[in-house]
């Protein structure tokens, strides 16, 4: 079996796809106020599916079992932005990249100026991001960085782009050696332990679990 | 006279600062460090490893000279037998 899993094609209804950022806030007298982000952020994720044939239901059932804790953790995504938006034509990434080549949506990473600003290159020529598109920095299957870019941003004519992404980039495990992904940018993920719900019934046969972030290195 | 680093000492006048918590333990023959966080992080020449026991405790802040604490708990099985 692989590890991670892909997640299924199934007739997906909902998706919520939000990074948790553990913050304190704390009030204090005289117009001062604390506030404090600890640890490490992560993602969560939602899904829901729409009705569903008994086909696609042995999906989702294999699909769970297989990503159990004792299966493996599985690529989650945001379903409602599975690429930049500026390129989405509800279907995967294509076109030619500005020093040759085909793009399927894979680009290199040049350098790591910031935790928070990355330069990326191999994209095509005036390829656009735009604000709450994804990029994924993958080290390898397990260890991957998922980001959301915040600031407009187009390559130049030689596909080179400056990217602002939040939340920071962990760069004692992430260097120049990683790929940049925008096809279906992903993290590591696994599935909440009791969250699955899944109902076979005339009137209800939509199923939905939530998953968390998984770290590895 | 403060011992913080100054980027430090102007977030914490800011008020808004990221915070990881790094526990360090120095025991006879062995010092190890733990953190609340997603991937092993070397500070000060010491790997510090995520570690999901430790309960990150509530913030506590004050104005004044008063000098505030955080509490992390920690579970007994958060240590490793092999310490």
């Amino acid at each position: 079996m692989a590890d991670p899993i892909p997640l299924p094609m199934l007739p997906w209804r909902d998706c919520q796809f939000d990074a948790i950022n553990p913050t304190d806030v704390s009030m204090m007298e005289g117009r001062l106020s604390e506030e404090q982000a600890a640890g490490t952020p992560f993602w969560k994720a939602q899904y829901t599916t729409n009705w569903m044939t008994p086909a696609f239901y042995g999906l989702f059932d294999a699909f769970v079992m297989k990503s159990s804790s004792r299966g493996a953790s599985f690529i989650g995504y945001d379903l409602f932005r599975p690429r930049p938006i500026a390129h989405n034509n509800g279907k995967p990434l294509s076109g030619t990249k500005a020093g040759g080549g085909a793009f399927n949506g894979d680009a290199v990473l040049q350098s790591i100026t910031s935790s928070a600003a990355i330069v990326v290159a191999g994209l095509p020529a005036g390829f656009k991001l735009s604000p709450g598109d994804y990029v994924e920095l993958r080290m390898s299957q397990l260890v991957r960085s998922l980001h959301r870019i915040v600031e407009n941003a187009t390559a130049n004519a030689s596909g080179v782009v400056s990217l602002s992404i939040m939340f920071g980039l962990d760069t004692q495990h992430f260097t120049t050696a990683a790929s940049v992904h925008f096809e279906k940018p992903s993290c590591v993920m696994t599935i909440d332990p009791g969250s699955v719900a899944a109902p076979k019934s005339w009137a209800g046969r939509e199923a939905s679990f939530s998953a968390t972030e998984m770290f590895f290195s | 006279m403060s011992v913080l680093d100054p980027a430090v000492e102007s977030a914490l006048e800011a008020g808004r600062l990221a915070r990881l918590d790094l526990i360090r333990f120095d025991l006879p023959g062995k010092t190890v460090g733990y953190h609340r966080g997603g991937r092993p992080y070397t500070y000060n020449g010491l790997t510090y490893i995520p570690n999901r026991f430790l309960e990150r405790g509530e913030l506590v802040s004050a104005v004044g000279v008063a000098v505030t604490t955080r509490t992390t708990k920690s579970d007994s099985s958060g240590c490793p037998a092999s310490i």
